[in-house]
């Protein structure tokens, strides 16, 4: 490694939108989140707010290409591109349409983030300074209603971050992330996934966990949000990976 | 001591190696799984040069980092030598343990996941219930206090201080674990064993709260047999060292 990587400004966003997706697809499945055929991440198409790039049906992880994104709208109509899972268009479109900050939207059963939404009443325990900046930034849906594949459950998902919170745990069933951008939705993805993994582990001693202080809590959230210069140094470094090692996913 | 700043050609034979071995122990923490996204650091002191620490720069994969990529800063944490910039959580945890500890000329800090889960436990103790521990028995540090990131000198002073004298290994609640050693050889197995010793702990309180208690004196008598750098620490390096220049040479450019 001796050159750094430039951002290609003059490339095309809507490109580069995909291009990003994609790449997410592919570290996801590296990161060992995927679970079958399932799952799904989104992203807005830069300058035309009422379309999204969605993953199509039926792929792994690590065969989708740029080019093979399907566009829907936020309605949840077929734009173009092969079709997508009905969960699929109504999670995203929904959380697309209700939050138009949330640029990207990413949804997984990864094991550990999944894995403490099994457990009744379970809370993302702050008791590792990795937790800190998600201060103030969780919410829970409590009541599992099935599978998120109609609109009035997208709808009800969707409210579940009404109050500005970036990660969605749904109980009996996953994690959503949303972010500005790729790289901060998918670092937060990362993020919650080592720390359900942690405080996994630390809980299986059987003893009470340590809980960092609400002040430096705070103040960490404030200082360093959870989609700072880490997240694009993250997904900057995974993307040198890929372009290595499977460069077609920009294809 | 020398305080000439640093650039490639100045790089000798001695420095060469310790960049290519402190260049593996990243390509092998990552093969262990103790990366956690672009966080956390390793580093050592340059030979000869008690106060020019190796450290790896911010921004790079573990997976990524190569001998040349490592940069010079000094125990004081002001930047001598390398194109990239290094974390300020890397700079002060680093550059005040080496001051505060001459002895220990490596220094590496995780989050492994079940160590770092053993700091999120209130209290927890590492407990010597099975031989491996032995090698930590009185060589082990705690930081009960959590009081944010090591990422200004007043912290990186306060932890090197917890890290005690002669100790090889200082856990900090809420946060990771850090070892020190005379070499690269020690401090890396020292991390792993720490790592493997945490796993067991907890799986071994699954199947009852109560743990076996080896004999302080046989713990003695193994601390005292893994002083320094041990066979099985060389070993342990060299043998990863042999499985990187067969899959992945390119750390030692």
């Amino acid at each position: 490694m001796s050159t750094v990587r430039k951002l290609d400004t003059g490339a095309d966003p809507a490109w580069q939108a995909r291009v990003d997706l994609a790449a997410a697809l592919r570290i996801a499945k590296r990161f060992g989140w995927q679970d079958a055929m399932g799952n799904h991440f989104s992203m807005v198409v830069p300058g035309q707010e009422n379309l999204i790039l969605l993953n199509p049906y039926g792929y792994l992880w690590q065969e989708i290409r740029a080019s093979m994104l399907t566009v829907i709208d936020t309605d949840g109509n077929h734009v173009e591109g092969e079709e997508v899972h009905p969960t699929a268009r109504w999670i995203h479109a929904c959380c697309h349409k209700a939050h138009s900050s949330a640029k990207v939207c990413l949804h997984t059963h990864a094991p550990y983030s999944t894995a403490l939404t099994m457990i009744e009443d379970a809370e993302l325990e702050f008791a590792h300074q990795g937790n800190m900046p998600l201060w103030g930034k969780i919410a829970w849906d409590r009541d599992y209603n099935g599978l998120g594949d109609t609109k009035e459950e997208g709808d009800r998902l969707a409210r579940a971050l009404s109050g500005g919170q970036t990660v969605l745990f749904m109980a009996a069933h996953g994690a959503i992330t949303v972010g500005e951008t790729v790289a901060g939705a998918l670092y937060l993805m990362h993020k919650i996934e080592t720390l359900c993994m942690r405080q996994l582990l630390a809980q299986s001693a059987g003893k009470p966990l340590v809980k960092v202080r609400e002040d430096l809590c705070k103040q960490t959230a404030d200082r360093a949000p959870a989609t700072g210069k880490g997240a694009v140094a993250f997904l900057e470094a995974y993307k040198r990976i890929l372009d290595r090692e499977e460069p077609d996913y920009a294809t | 001591m020398s305080t000439v700043a640093r650039h490639p050609g100045a790089v000798d034979d001695a420095e060469r190696q310790a960049r290519c071995e402190l260049a593996a122990a990243f390509r092998i923490a990552d093969h262990l799984g103790w990366q956690e996204g672009m966080g956390n650091h390793f580093s050592m002191v340059v030979p000869g040069h008690d106060n020019h620490i190796l450290i790896n720069p911010y921004g790079l994969l573990w997976e990524e980092i190569t001998a040349s990529d490592l940069v010079v800063i000094d125990t004081d944490g002001n930047h001598v030598a390398g194109e990239r910039k290094v974390d300020s959580t890397a700079r002060w945890i680093h550059a005040m343990c080496h001051k505060a500890h001459p002895e220990a000329k490596v220094i590496l800090h995780t989050h492994a996941p079940w160590s770092t889960a053993f700091t999120m436990a209130e209290g927890s103790v590492f407990e010597f219930s099975h031989q491996t521990t032995m090698r930590f028995y009185g060589k082990i540090a705690y930081d009960r206090e959590y009081h944010g990131p090591g990422d200004n000198k007043d912290e990186g002073a306060r932890l090197a201080s917890m890290l005690g004298e002669g100790n090889i290994a200082l856990f900090l609640a809420a946060h990771g674990v850090i070892t020190a050693g005379p070499s690269v050889a020690a401090a890396l197995y020292s991390m792993f064993a720490i790592e493997t010793c945490c796993r067991r702990q907890a799986l071994a309180k699954q199947f009852g709260d109560k743990l076996f208690q080896i004999d302080p004196e046989i713990c003695a008598a193994g601390a005292k047999r893994h002083e320094g750098t041990s066979f099985n620490a060389r070993a342990f390096l060299d043998a990863h060292l042999r499985r990187l220049d067969r899959t992945s040479p390119d750390f030692r450019d």
